[in-house]
C-alpha cells in the first residue's frame, strides 16, 4: 500500500506559506524569470475574476483592480519541497520524490494503518493533513495499492482508493498526462476516459502511437508494483522572506520571525531534533548584509525560547538602512540526556540567563560582558572576556592550584597618568588625580617585557609605593610616561 | 471610620479590616545565609543573609573589600556555585584569580554607578546566581550620592522573591533597608601588597554595624 501526499499550487502555496490571510485575497503569482513577466497562478480569488496563467500584469490588474502580486521564489519552493519531505519521514521512512510537489510514502510494514481498515486509514490521513495544516500547507493524500494510483487519487483528491481499476476507469484520460499530440488524436478517437482508453487494448494502442502509449498504459496499471527512489529528508532548516516593503522598524520584523520561529520549531519537532544555534541574515536595501549566530543555552524545541532569543538580539541592532529580506537557519543536534552527579550544579534557568546575558550586552556591550580568561602572558592584567560556559564549568579539568596567589588589586582602567619624581632613580613624589605628595615607602621595580619581536611589543617597569595619606599604589614605568595601575584594598 | 493620628492605632485599624493584606515585611529566607569562607566575618554576622541586601562599607583605602569580594568568589566557586560581578568602576582584578574561580564568575564591567544598578536589577530579576556583587567601592561620591533610596526597595523587594544573596560594596554607608551593614576598618599597608591572601584575611579589621533577622533583633559587634 502506498500513499501519495501532493500539494496542489504548489508555487503559490510556497510563495503565500507565511502570509495565510493573502489566501482569501485576489493574489496573483508572477514568473518574473521569463520575460515579459507573466503570470503564473492565482488564488480562488482571483480566478474568479478572471485572472489565469499567462496574462501579462498589467492584463490582470485590468481584470482585477484589487489583485496583489507575488513574485515565484525557486528559493522558496525548494523550501517547500524539502518541508514536504520533512514532514512524510514523520510518517513513513521510505519516500521517494519525483515531482518537487508531490512525496509517495510506502506504507508496507505500518503496524497502524492497513486498507482492509478504513478507520486506521482515515485517522492516518487525518494526523497527516492536521501536521500539514500547522505548516500553513493545504494538501491532498491518495492512498492505494500501487505507487502510481495512489499518485493518481492524490491529484484527483479522490482520498483512499480501495477498488482501483473503477478508479481508474473513471478518471479522465488528462489525468495520465499525454503529450498534446497523442491527446489530441485520443481526442479525435473519441476517448474521453482511462476506461475507454483502456478497453482499446494495449497492443492495438502501441501499435498507433508508439512507445508512449505503453507509458499510459504503465500509469493505468492498478498491479505493477515498481521499486520506489527512496531518499531522505536534508537536515536543512531555513526560512526566508523578502518584505514587499523595506521595514524600517522592529514590529513587522519580529512579527514574520515569530512565523518562521513557529514553523521552524515545528519542523525539527517532525524530525525529534533540537536547535542549538541559529543564523539569522538581514539583507538590506542598500544590498549590504547583515549575519549574526545566536547560540541557545541548551538546545531547544521551543517557539517562545526561539523567538525570546531572536527579540532580545534584535533589540539592540541598528541597521544602516532600511531592512528587505530576512533569513532564519536553524542549526539542528540530536536532544542529548545530561545526568548531573549529586552535588553538581547548574544554572536554574538557562533561558532566562541567555536571555539576561543578551540585555546586558545590549546596556554595556557584548565585550563588557561574560566570564574572564587569563591570557598566556607575562603582561600585567592581561585577560579576555569570553561568553559564559557555566552547563559546562564542572567538566572542565582543574589545572592545578598555584603555589602563590597574588593579593588583589584594584585595578584602573585606563590606568591613570601620574607625574613623578625619582631620586636615584625611585620614585619619590607623585602627582596625578588619584594621590599627590611624596611616596613613604617604594618598593620595586619589577620589570616585564613581552612580544618585542612583532608590533605589538610592550615593556613595563612596575613599582609598589605608599604615599603619606597611607594609599598602597602600583605605579608602572612604560615608554609613554608613569601610570598608576592599581590600589591596594 | 475616624482617622487616627498615631500610625501605629492607623496600622491596627488596616489590619482589623484587612486582616489578608500582608503587612509587615516577611524575610522567608532569612534564615538561610551565604557563607563568607572568612570564619572571623561568619562568626560575627553569620554570613551574608539570602533574601536581603547586604553592604559592605570598605571605609578609605586598604579597607580590605577587594579582598573580601576575591575570597567570596573562591567560596562560591569551591561549593560549584555561580557569581555575578557588577563591576560598578571596572577594577576587579582578574589576573589574581585562579582560572577555576573566574570560570564560575559572570563579570559585568560597567563604567557609571548608573549601570551597574541597571545590570544588578537585570542580574537579580534572572535569579540564576546565588550571589550578586554590586561593587560600587571606586564609583565617585557625586555619583553615589544620586542614587535614590527607592532603588534599594525595590532590590529588597526583588530579593524577598528570589532569595539570592546580594552584597552591595560602598565607599560610606549608602544603602537603605540593608538587612546586615559590615563596615571594614582596615587600613593596609604597603606590606600587605607582598602578604599572603590568607595574613591578610586574618588582619580583618570587621564592625557588624547593623543587622536585622527575622525577629528584628539589633546587635553590633565589633573586632580589632
Amino acid at each position: 500500500m502506498f500513499a501519495v501526499v501532493h500539494l496542489p499550487a504548489f508555487s503559490l502555496q510556497a510563495a503565500l506559506r507565511h502570509e495565510p490571510d493573502l489566501w482569501a485575497k485576489a493574489v496573483a503569482l508572477v514568473d518574473g524569470a521569463i520575460a515579459p513577466p507573466r503570470v503564473f497562478d492565482a488564488t480562488p480569488s482571483a480566478k474568479g475574476a478572471a485572472v489565469h496563467r499567462g496574462l501579462t500584469p498589467t492584463q490582470a490588474l485590468a481584470r482585477c483592480d484589487h489583485l496583489i502580486f507575488r513574485s515565484r521564489s525557486p528559493s522558496h519552493e525548494t523550501v517547500l519541497s524539502e518541508m514536504l519531505l520533512q514532514c512524510a519521514y514523520s510518517f513513513s521512512p521510505n519516500l521517494e520524490m519525483t515531482v518537487r510537489d508531490a512525496v509517495t510514502l510506502d506504507l508496507r510494514g505500518l503496524a497502524t494503518v492497513s486498507i482492509e481498515n478504513p478507520s486506521s486509514l482515515r485517522r492516518w490521513m487525518d494526523s497527516f493533513y492536521e501536521t500539514l495544516a500547522n505548516l500553513n500547507l493545504r494538501a491532498s493524500i491518495g492512498v492505494a495499492s500501487t505507487p502510481s494510483v495512489a499518485y493518481l487519487a492524490a491529484q484527483s483528491a479522490h482520498g483512499v482508493a480501495s477498488e482501483p481499476r473503477e478508479f481508474i476507469a473513471s478518471l479522465s484520460v488528462a489525468a495520465l498526462q499525454p503529450s498534446p499530440h497523442v491527446a489530441s488524436i485520443l481526442k479525435s478517437w473519441g476517448i474521453r476516459t482511462v476506461g475507454e482508453l483502456l478497453a482499446l487494448g494495449q497492443e492495438a494502442v502501441s501499435e498507433r502511437l508508439g512507445l508512449e502509449a505503453l507509458a499510459l498504459f504503465a500509469a493505468a496499471s492498478t498491479t505493477a508494483l515498481r521499486p520506489l527512489h527512496l531518499v531522505l529528508p536534508s537536515e536543512q532548516f531555513v526560512e526566508s522572506f523578502d518584505f514587499e516593503h523595506e521595514v524600517e522598524t522592529l514590529q513587522p520584523l519580529l512579527f514574520i520571525l515569530r512565523r518562521f520561529a513557529d514553523c521552524l520549531s515545528q519542523r525539527l519537532e517532525l524530525g525529534h531534533l533540537m536547535a542549538e544555534r541559529f543564523t539569522l541574515g538581514l539583507r538590506l536595501e542598500s544590498n549590504e548584509a547583515l549575519e549574526h549566530e545566536l547560540r541557545l543555552p541548551q538546545p531547544a524545541c521551543d517557539t517562545d525560547v526561539f523567538f525570546r532569543a531572536l527579540s532580545t538580539y534584535l533589540e539592540t541592532v541598528r541597521t544602516r538602512s532600511p531592512i528587505k529580506g530576512v533569513v532564519l537557519k536553524a542549526h539542528p543536534v540530536l536532544a542529548h540526556q545530561k545526568q548531573l552527579s549529586l552535588f553538581e550544579t547548574v544554572l536554574r534557568d538557562p533561558r532566562q540567563f541567555q536571555e539576561t546575558l543578551g540585555r546586558l550586552s545590549a546596556l554595556l556591550g557584548s565585550d563588557r560582558v561574560g566570564t574572564p580568561v587569563l591570557l598566556d602572558s607575562h603582561r600585567p592584567d592581561a585577560f579576555r572576556l569570553i561568553p559564559p560556559d557555566f552547563e559546562n564549568a564542572a567538566n572542565k579539568t582543574k589545572p592545578p592550584p598555584r603555589s602563590w596567589q597574588p593579593v588583589p588589586l584594584r585595578r584602573f582602567r585606563p590606568a591613570v597618568k601620574a607625574h613623578v619624581e625619582t631620586e636615584g632613580n625611585r620614585p619619590a613624589s607623585l602627582r596625578c588625580s588619584i594621590a599627590q605628595g611624596k611616596l613613604k615607602v617604594t618598593v620595586g621595580p619589577w620589570r616585564a617585557s613581552g612580544n618585542w619581536w612583532e608590533s605589538g611589543g610592550w615593556h613595563t617597569e612596575e613599582w609598589d609605593v605608599e604615599t603619606s595619606s597611607g594609599k598602597v599604589l602600583r605605579l608602572s614605568r612604560q615608554p609613554g610616561g608613569w601610570f598608576v595601575e592599581a590600589i591596594l584594598d | 471610620m475616624q482617622i487616627k493620628g498615631n500610625i501605629v492605632e492607623l496600622r491596627q485599624i488596616l489590619r482589623a479590616q484587612f486582616p489578608h493584606v500582608r503587612q509587615t515585611v516577611e524575610e522567608p529566607h532569612a534564615a538561610q545565609a551565604q557563607s563568607t569562607g572568612i570564619g572571623l566575618l561568619d562568626a560575627l554576622s553569620g554570613g551574608f543573609p539570602s533574601g536581603g541586601v547586604t553592604e559592605l562599607v570598605g571605609n578609605g583605602d586598604g579597607s580590605g573589600s577587594a579582598q573580601i569580594i576575591s575570597n567570596l568568589l573562591e567560596q562560591i566557586a569551591g561549593e560549584g556555585r555561580f557569581m555575578a560581578l557588577v563591576d560598578g568602576a571596572d577594577s576587579f582584578d582578574a589576573g589574581a584569580m585562579g582560572p577555576e574561580a573566574l570560570a564560575r564568575l559572570l563579570w559585568v564591567r560597567c563604567s557609571t554607578a548608573v549601570d551597574a544598578l541597571k545590570a544588578s536589577d537585570l542580574l537579580l530579576r534572572d535569579r540564576n546566581h546565588s550571589l550578586v556583587v554590586l561593587d560600587l567601592k571606586l564609583n565617585p561620591t557625586k555619583e553615589l550620592r544620586r542614587i535614590s533610596s527607592s532603588i534599594w526597595f525595590r532590590y529588597r523587594r526583588l530579593l524577598e522573591e528570589n532569595g539570592v544573596t546580594f552584597l552591595v560594596v560602598t565607599p560610606f554607608p549608602l544603602v537603605s533597608g540593608v538587612a546586615c551593614r559590615i563596615e571594614l576598618k582596615s587600613e593596609f599597608g604597603i606590606l600587605a601588597a607582598s602578604a599572603s591572601r590568607s595574613e591578610l584575611l586574618s588582619q580583618l579589621k570587621v564592625s557588624v554595624t547593623h543587622w536585622v533577622s527575622c525577629k528584628r533583633a539589633h546587635f553590633v559587634a565589633q573586632t580589632g
